[in-house]
């Protein structure tokens, strides 16, 4: 093809074109079979169609465009991963403004957050949606989990940007070597034991008590951590026996598919149980749900406080849901004690283990950057000593300390950034502050009118944009959206 | 004279000789100060009681403490850094004294508003102005005046010298503090520091005299203005005083917010173009102007604000909460919600490394921007070498690395404090920007907590948890995060035995 001067198309992003190509022919097929589901269930054709069109046509003309064979270099491999994570939700979108019933800004939220796996949602009335909407809202969750762990964790390390050359080396033993067929395995391995956990949850959603449909919508948006429910009230009206399953398959969903692979089919339980990260998130959310456990029993409100077994299960699936950043509620914790409310604040931030399909910061990120903390109080006392920052019995290494802490300040503005503006559209502090924090956290349910039994339709067109933005950067870790505002990219990806 | 030799005896065995003999000298000044209060009192016909014991509490226990340290060795590190933690609580204890025994406050009150003056916070526990004599508030003001050229010398002479939480490079250019070169450029640096200090508290006077501020009210807000302090015996702060005023105001909060050895190269060295020069100014004088017009906008269009008072609440507003003075010229807890936001943003910035700003200081934030950058182009090119440049200087990996765990630190205990007081006080609000406000020295936050308010009606462990954060901010938390590290007891009980 010949080179055509300008951005647009720019030959070094082929791969990306290729890529881009594959997944709009793959999402165009889906949703061409979806088509047949709402033909069966006689609801509204016309989004499916017009999605599968549009997918196949775009797919089939990027494909065209792009080359499997590129070798990506750096700059257009974060373009790439920037450029999939929006322009596919763009894609995904069309079914809910054409059928759905939504203005294309929310059904852009509400595909941004389904393919983030955020699971905040622009419905107002879920009366709008037929069975086949809300099947496609979950499915969607389901592949972006997919999408997160093959293409961001496998990509990210390889690129060795946001501390992420740490947190697989081991596990799955990537070493800085191009794309291997060692990388394949570990996808394969992960979407094994991803698949197999969706399923279990499914059944035992179901064998609980759970509508067959919702069941399975239920367990597609589990597992990615993700948090999508056909039901208006979340998981408040199952038995306690399914939110209890719930709990579970949440936490596993937010404790990393690598190490599971290694429990479910090679039967080593030992690098499960010698994990560092695991450990800490596994206490993490033990200490966090029983002091919000006794939060419940004894501070709910003026005159209902939970009994200990309600208590222990509300306090166990919400505290899970927002760690893991899932964002299910088994009650409405938007009207809770403020007390019980800021445990969950603060549980916003924590974020699942680094090999699992959750978002937020990680657990792994706090581990390094409590090491860091520690050896520069060390230092305090001997400045001249050469200490070296461990984490379990591994030594990392100061490049990933500074990516680490560049991460997690970029993170943090973010954070502040939207908030403040947030609250500066919607005159509302509370609310300003969560949705930016659930946001780049993609998490889901915020406090107050965006709880979890709530709605972000109401919110300015402009607060929506932005917290489009802030679920896109906060999924694919940020650094490959800032990396976007660097001139240098740009020149690369130019010269 | 038989107890001598026991004195004696302890002085050798006496493993913090330096944090002893400091702590004394400090408690010895402090009781003498309290004493002349205490007739100065008496003369008013005010109750005197207070300042009197707690000058006889100061000097007796001054007097002791003196005497079982020894001002004569060099302290080690883990020696200095229990000194300065040591310091900043143990004279709060002391100053605490008059508002619990005349102040008719209960000890953790008295000492909540004594930590508040001493870390030149400005968050007051007082509801009711009447309670306090004059005495009191001139020892509260008074206290902060204190307390903001206790932390000049710290932040510019003896943080540097430990190498702390990123300050070594921080004045490395100015004042030329390198390692182990403790005397005799320091004196003078200590010594240009309390020049500039003395004419801006000089200036501030003479300028709420001229501008009609009563005279009792214009000593004591000079007092609280130059060190970034915000206490005001007057329950209404700057709200009932004249236009010009609340603007003289402004511009010497500005002032405090900038470091004083630009101001000291600019005033007495004619380098009138030194600060324009500095990375660190810029970049505070831009926060100051992009932030009070914008709030200024915000006045403007939301409030009925007219042009000028819009400016002038606007200005006086952000530069009284980014160098944590906390002065109110308006009860900004009845402004809208967006202009409050901003006010809580202010609160994670604070002022110039080298001035009495509370917070997080605007060195830190290029600090933090510029390892951004380097990260961002490092995704690019991950072999590249690329130093760290904020302005023109090179930042070495070791000050980046303090940096970033400072940050952390304070981002940590900041996080903490909403979570404890969220629970406690079941307002998120309130729990917000009271955090927000104690770890960056502050002082009002918003809600019930707001400038017009005061602090009284909080939970008694929130308050315990206010004083921690104060006291921590204060110092840049890692002299008192250090003190839960048994390396630093493990060392102090070495050096007892060399």
């Amino acid at each position: 093809m010949k080179r055509i001067p300008g951005l647009w198309p720019i030959t070094n992003l082929r791969f990306a074109y290729y890529l881009l190509g594959v997944l709009y022919l793959a999402l165009g097929t889906v949703m061409l079979g979806l088509e047949a589901l709402s033909l069966v269930l006689r609801e509204s054709p016309w989004g499916f169609l017009a999605g599968a069109l549009v997918g196949l046509g775009l797919g089939f003309g990027f494909r065209r465009l792009g080359d499997p064979k590129h070798e990506p270099g750096r700059a257009e491999a974060l373009l790439t991963i920037a450029l999939i994570w929006l322009l596919v939700p763009a894609l995904g979108a069309i079914p809910f403004y054409i059928s759905g019933g939504m203005p294309y800004l929310d059904a852009l939220f509400e595909a941004v957050s389904g393919f983030t796996t955020t699971g905040a949602t622009a419905l107002a009335d879920f009366s709008q949606f037929g069975y086949s909407l809300f099947f496609w809202r979950s499915l969607m969750q389901w592949f972006g989990g997919v999408g997160f762990l093959v293409l961001v964790v496998a990509l990210l390390s390889h690129l060795a940007v946001a501390g992420r050359q740490l947190f697989i080396t081991e596990s799955t033993g990537v070493q800085k070597e191009p794309f291997t067929p060692r990388l394949r395995t570990a996808a394969q391995s992960i979407l094994k034991v991803y698949t197999a956990l969706t399923l279990a949850a499914a059944l035992c959603y179901w064998i609980a008590g759970v509508p067959a449909f919702e069941a399975i919508c239920n367990a597609l948006t589990t597992l990615p951590a993700a948090g999508f429910s056909p039901n208006p009230r979340s998981f408040e009206q199952y038995s306690p026996l399914a939110q209890w399953f719930g709990t579970v398959f949440m936490f596993l969903g937010g404790a990393g598919f690598v190490l599971q692979y290694r429990l479910f089919f090679t039967k080593d339980p030992r690098p499960l149980l010698k994990d560092v990260e695991l450990r800490i998130y596994t206490l993490i959310v033990l200490a966090f749900s029983l002091s919000l456990a006794v939060f419940l029993m004894t501070h709910h409100s003026q005159n209902m406080n939970y009994a200990w077994g309600d208590a222990l299960r509300h306090a166990f699936f919400n505290v899970t849901s927002i760690v893991t950043t899932t964002g299910f509620a088994s009650a409405d914790f938007a009207l809770w004690a403020p007390a019980a409310q800021a445990i969950l604040v603060a549980a916003m931030f924590v974020g699942g283990c680094a090999g699992s399909g959750a978002g937020g910061i990680k657990v792994i990120r706090w581990l390094v950057v409590g090491a860091i903390v520690r050896r520069e109080l060390i230092r305090s006392l001997h400045p001249q000593a050469v200490l070296t920052l461990r984490l379990g019995s591994k030594t990392l290494g100061e490049d990933v300390m500074r990516s680490v802490a560049a991460f997690i300040s970029l993170y943090v503005v973010l954070v502040a950034v939207g908030a403040l503006l947030i609250s500066l559209l919607e005159n509302n502090f509370v609310v300003g502050f969560t949705a930016s924090a659930q946001a780049v956290g993609n998490i889901g349910p915020g406090l107050g009118a965006i709880g979890p039994m709530g709605s972000y339709a109401g919110l300015e067109p402009l607060s929506k944009v932005i917290l489009i933005i802030e679920m896109w950067a906060g999924r694919i870790e940020l650094i490959p959206v800032f990396a976007l505002l660097t001139p240098e990219l740009w020149k690369k990806l130019r010269g | 004279m038989k107890s001598w030799p026991r004195f004696a005896k302890a002085q050798a065995v006496n493993p913090i000789p330096v944090a002893t003999y400091m702590t004394g000298t400090v408690y010895v000044a402090l009781g003498g100060v309290m004493g002349i209060l205490g007739l100065a009192d008496t003369l008013l016909g005010e109750d005197a009681l207070g300042f009197f014991v707690g000058a006889v509490i100061g000097l007796l226990l001054g007097a002791l403490l003196r005497r079982l340290g020894s001002p004569q060795a060099e302290p080690r590190r883990a020696e200095a850094l229990l000194t300065v933690a040591g310091l900043w609580i143990l004279v709060p204890v002391l100053g605490a004294v008059p508002f619990w025994i005349s102040g008719g406050l209960s000890y953790l009150d008295a000492l909540f508003e004594a930590t508040s003056g001493f870390s030149t916070t400005g968050a007051t526990i007082l509801a009711d102005f009447e309670q306090f004599s004059y005495g009191l508030f001139f020892w509260r003001s008074l206290s902060q005046w204190f307390g903001g050229m206790g932390i000049l010398l710290l932040f510019i002479v003896v943080l540097p010298h430990l190498a702390l939480a990123g300050r070594q490079m921080f004045f490395a250019e100015t004042t030329g503090v390198q390692k182990q070169q403790l005397t005799p450029k320091l004196r003078q640096t200590a010594n240009y520091i309390l020049r500039v200090y003395l004419l801006l508290t000089l200036f501030t006077l003479i300028a709420y005299l001229l501008t009609g501020v009563p005279l009792f009210e214009a000593i004591t807000n000079t007092f609280s203005s130059v060190s970034a302090g915000g206490f005001s015996p007057n329950p209404q702060s700057f709200a009932n005083y004249a236009p010009l005023t609340q603007w003289i105001a402004a511009g010497v909060m500005f002032l405090t917010g900038v470091n004083l050895l630009l101001q000291y190269r600019a005033i007495f060295g004619r380098e009138y173009t030194a600060p324009l020069r500095d990375p660190e100014f810029r970049a505070y004088a831009l926060i100051v102007l992009v932030v009070g017009l914008a709030m200024a906008g915000i006045l403007f269009v939301r409030h009925d604000y007219t042009l000028e008072p819009a400016l002038r609440h606007a200005f006086f507003q952000t530069t009284s909460i980014i160098t944590g003075t906390g002065f109110a010229s308006a009860d900004f807890a009845q402004w809208v919600i967006p202009a409050q936001t901003l006010l809580v943003m202010l609160m994670f910035i604070g002022g110039s490394a080298g001035s009495v700003g509370g917070s997080i200081k605007v060195i830190r934030w290029l600090i933090i921007g510029a390892l951004v950058r380097r990260e961002l182009q490092r995704a690019l090119h991950p072999q590249a070498v690329l130093p760290l440049r904020v302005g023109n200087k090179n930042i070495g990996e070791d000050v980046m690395r303090s940096v970033a765990a400072f940050i952390t630190l304070y981002v940590s205990l900041f996080a903490l404090g909403v979570l404890v007081m969220g629970m406690l006080e079941e307002d998120f609000v309130v729990a917000f920007s009271a955090s927000a406000a104690a770890i960056g020295n502050v002082g009002p936050g918003l809600g019930t907590v707001g400038p017009m308010a005061h602090y009284g009606d909080l939970h008694p462990i929130s308050k315990a948890v206010m004083i921690f954060q104060m006291w921590a901010g204060r110092i840049e938390l890692i002299a008192v995060f250090s003190l839960f590290t048994p390396e630093l007891w493990r060392r102090l009980r070495a050096q007892t035995r060399s």
